[in-house]
């Protein structure tokens, strides 16, 4: 694979990041690890509450370190550890280096200031330009991201806007300073499908001509088809497998990751056949089993899966699994 | 934003005739014969008779709604009862205390809450945040009058810091009038800045949670600006209603405060005249005051219009 070859933009290194609540300290991550390359997308999926959000926000820290959470573990950028740096450092991170798109632009976007106003700060911020300099830049950012008219639009509030167009500001917002990763948190959740492919396209095409890495958080594994080169499935705060693309979904090794491909729709498929569904729930952050996490789910569970936790090891050049039947042969 | 100011000033003519005829209304629903009272026990049913045809009482209710609204809005409200004075000079010479404290109270108000609910979210469960809510738990339970003779034994008469009661008119220079509503402000103001901080704590916190205010860090922009600048225009939305309503609470609301302090205010005069049963001066003030309420609320509304573009350009 090219990709061990390529400049890594992002290096996790057994991120932990713990919420402090009322009934204690709950790890909603644990030991995460993984890298992002100059120029790939990554996509990240699993089930509501698996961690995927989490992880993402830890990487740019944002989380309240003084109340709500702290964090363990190497977030290295280019070679520097961002867990290190100071509140101020890291303000000079975020936005400039790493961006961020959320999943509903309609409530990530200040409703009392315009569009325009928006992208102009994110510039102001990190360039030493003048505000004229800025709006330019900002009708320059609209126009990229495909928005029509981005002169009137400039002036416009969030509300003024289609579902569509708040998510191209946002997405113009976070590539506003040429960042180095996007990190893209289910941007295309909220908007409808023709939307979405849209939007997703946008994604794929600046990730190109800006030659950023791009961490795609998503549920929907039709779109990890399309977009991404390697994947990283989580569950329960751990990762559970990371292969490239065709290796996830030609052999997936972790039976989490075989019950997500197999709950895929098929549009050809036998209209008789009820649609596999993984059985049970994600466990509670406090309930975490102690052996494999998945375990309590898992159809092959076996008394060593309920008591060790397994490693995450790599079947493959390309593919690591944490399961203990992995490499023993299916 | 012109159609939007336009709108709101036409909505509030309906509202004012509404208002205007249930104040009629009420005064002429309630019991009891306005000319036999001012006349008292002794009157012969021909000099009563004599003085309702003087007063206008023997006209139709409805020739006699539209003669008093005409007369007011030649700004004739009537002979006082009581006094010989025209209730226009009585309400010339009372008003102006009346919004003096109203206005001194609430900036009081606001001084206190905005500040103070901010801190309180910005510290959620620390020992900060339970005074704050101690604070104003006591603002809400504690009644004004009993906070003002408190400050009064205090501040007047043990330090010698403040007046003990009475009113100075700005023209009296500005510093001696901000003495004398330092007292009764504060006793007014408190009881409303207790609502104000915890509407303040509330809808920070809720926008401190926030998908935009998220956002913003994510950009980059440094922690007090993330409060001061997109945390703060938007919790404010929904503090701006309860100040209007504070301050349409501290006008009615400053009867017990201006006789404790012995302001001579719209307050004073309106329990003197619920005494006298003066009904001009009653009606009068009781008309004023809901005007007032709704010219508050008309400037609330244009207050939200400039801080919610949501308001202004749907």
């Amino acid at each position: 694979m090219v990709a061990s070859e390529r400049e890594k933009v992002l290096e996790v290194k057994g991120l932990c990041t713990k919420f402090h609540t009322e009934r204690g300290d709950l790890k909603a991550i644990d030991g995460v690890s993984f890298c992002v390359y100059k120029g790939e997308i990554l996509g990240l999926v699993g089930e509501s509450g698996c961690g995927k959000s989490v992880t993402s926000q830890s990487v740019l820290r944002l989380y309240d370190e003084k109340r709500t959470a702290s964090y363990e573990g190497i977030v290295s950028l280019e070679g520097e550890d961002l867990l290190k740096l100071s509140e101020k450092q890291m303000q000079n991170i975020r936005g400039e280096k790493i961006s961020m798109v959320f999943q509903d632009a309609l409530s990530a976007l200040n409703p009392v200031f315009t569009v325009g106003s928006q992208i102009m700060e994110a510039l102001l911020i990190h360039q030493k330009i003048s505000k004229k300099e800025a709006m330019d830049k900002a009708i320059e950012m609209l126009r990229l991201v495909g928005i029509p008219e981005p002169e009137k639009r400039f002036a416009q509030y969030p509300h003024q806007l289609s579902g569509g167009m708040r998510q191209r500001v946002m997405i113009a917002i976070a590539l506003a300073c040429h960042p180095k990763l996007l990190i893209a948190d289910e941007p295309t959740t909220a908007l409808d499908v023709t939307i979405q492919a849209q939007v997703m396209e946008l994604i794929v095409e600046l990730n190109r001509k800006l030659d950023m890495g791009v961490i795609l958080i998503t549920h929907d594994l039709a779109v990890v088809a399309e977009t991404c080169q390697r994947v990283i499935v989580m569950y329960l705060g751990q990762i559970v497998e990371e292969a490239d693309v065709n290796s996830i979904f030609d052999h997936p090794c972790h039976p989490y990751t075989q019950g997500l491909i197999r709950s895929i729709p098929q549009i050809d498929g036998d209209k008789s056949e009820r649609l596999f569904q993984i059985s049970g729930s994600v466990p509670l952050l406090n309930q975490i089993p102690t052996g494999c996490r998945f375990a309590p789910r898992c159809p092959y569970a076996t008394n060593r899966c309920r008591e060790e936790m397994p490693e995450l090891l790599p079947v493959s050049e390309t593919q690591r699994v944490r399961c203990h039947r992995a490499g023993m042969g299916d | 934003m012109r159609n939007f100011i336009v709108k709101r000033v036409l909505s509030i003519i309906p509202v004012l005739i509404i208002v205007s005829v249930v104040i009629f209304s009420v005064v002429h629903l309630t019991p009891g014969d306005p000319a036999a009272s001012i006349l008292g026990d002794e009157a012969t049913a021909e000099d009563i008779a004599a003085l309702r045809e003087r007063m206008g009482l023997d006209k139709p209710v409805v020739e006699q709604y539209f003669v008093w609204m005409g007369n007011i809005l030649h700004g004739d409200f009537g002979m006082s009862v009581a006094g010989n004075e025209t209730v226009a000079n009585l309400l010339k010479s009372h008003w102006e205390p009346t919004i003096s404290l109203a206005l001194f109270s609430t900036v009081i108000a606001l001084g206190i809450a905005i500040p103070l609910g901010i801190l309180a979210a910005r510290n959620k469960g620390t020992a900060i945040d339970s005074g704050i809510s101690a604070l104003s738990l006591m603002g809400i339970s504690f009644p004004s009058f009993l906070l003002g003779l408190f400050l009064m034994m205090v501040f007047a008469v043990k330090l010698k810091l403040l007046p003990v009661s009475g009113y100075k008119t700005l023209s009296d220079g500005f510093v001696p009038h901000i003495r004398s509503l330092v007292l009764p402000g504060i006793a007014l103001g408190f009881m409303h800045s207790a609502l104000l901080m915890r509407m303040t704590k509330a809808s920070m916190l809720e926008v401190l949670n926030s998908d935009y205010v998220k956002m913003a860090k994510a950009k980059g922009v440094k922690e007090f600006l993330l409060v001061a600048k997109h945390a703060f225009r938007n919790a404010l939305i929904p503090v701006i209603t309860t100040v209007g309503q504070s301050i349409v609470g501290a006008l009615a609301g400053a009867a017990v405060v201006e006789s404790m302090f012995a302001i001579p205010g719209m307050g004073q005069l309106m329990v003197n005249s619920i005494g006298r049963r003066d009904y001009y001066v009653i009606q009068a003030i009781v008309l004023i005051i809901a005007c007032i309420n709704v010219l508050v609320n008309l400037l609330v509304d244009l207050l939200y219009g400039i801080a919610d573009p949501r308001v202004r350009l749907s």
